[in-house]
């Protein structure tokens, strides 16, 4: 921000160009009984050419109406695409966990599990079969935080 | 059931029992004074338009507004964002002319 350089500037101008088109898009809020909570993560791997850092997101879904979501640049830097889309598991879950305290609270209790998709099969595999334990220990948090989750079938 | 939220001066009243509603409303005008805009049109700077299927939020007067600030009007609406092969980093380039417009546009979105 302390130095644009032109090609900043034209990057603005672009965006700015699409924002045109688009400024009719806008979230619709369809009407729907059933309120249920599901969620989708997903990440690049080591795509910032300054620092190699990931990006990653999610997006979370009451019922047909997103609801919450982020993508943003990650703190650390992910040295596999598996740990890179598990933090962005990580991050998914403590939202999802939050909107359905948040829930509970408006008196709309979840009445099951929410389903949180994501797109690495890896990164699926290590919550359910904790053989894979050894070789990811730099995960461990997270891997902590994403496995108590499933095990209390809130996830 | 009601749902109030408050922001500062700002009540946004929701329920599905419209009687119930208007009870509370004036209920609240006794207690101060306050203007009933009926159903909500414009929130916290977000459009909400009625549609057949349920609401559509959008911000369609702030996104013509910052392109009237850039000047941009008249310039021609493209299809997509960026290529994701971007590759715009700390790389040393011209610095753009007028970095204070840079960052106001740039801060409002």
């Amino acid at each position: 921000m302390h130095a644009p350089t032109k090609d900043h500037w034209a990057t603005v101008k672009h965006i700015l160009r699409y924002l045109q088109a688009s400024t009719s898009y806008g979230l619709h809020i369809t009407r729907d009984s059933s309120l249920s909570l599901h969620g989708f993560t997903d990440a690049d791997w080591a795509d910032n050419i300054d620092d190699r850092k990931s990006t990653g997101g999610y997006l979370v879904y009451l019922s047909f109406t997103p609801i919450s979501w982020k993508s943003g640049k990650q703190h650390t830097v992910a040295r596999s695409s598996t740990k890179a889309e598990y933090k962005a598991l990580a991050d998914g879950i403590a939202k999802i966990l939050w909107i359905r305290f948040l829930l509970l609270e408006l008196r709309f209790p979840s009445s099951s599990s929410t389903m949180l998709w994501c797109d690495n099969l890896w990164a699926t595999f290590l919550p359910v079969n904790p053989v894979f334990h050894a070789h990811t220990k730099y995960v461990e948090v997270d891997y902590h935080f994403v496995c108590d989750r499933v095990a209390m079938k809130e996830i | 059931m009601i749902y109030l939220l408050v922001y500062i001066d700002d009540i946004l009243l929701i329920g599905s029992d419209l009687a119930l509603l208007h009870q509370l409303i004036t209920l609240l005008s006794s207690e101060f004074k306050l203007w009933d805009l009926g159903s909500a049109h414009f929130f916290l700077g977000i459009e909400v338009k009625y549609t057949f299927m349920g609401l559509l939020l959008n911000q369609h007067k702030y996104t013509l507004d910052i392109i009237q600030r850039a000047g941009m009007t008249s310039y021609k609406p493209v299809d997509t964002l960026l290529s994701p092969s971007s590759k715009l980093g700390f790389v040393p380039g011209t610095i753009y002319s007028t970095p204070t417009c840079y960052r106001q546009i740039v801060g409002a979105l």
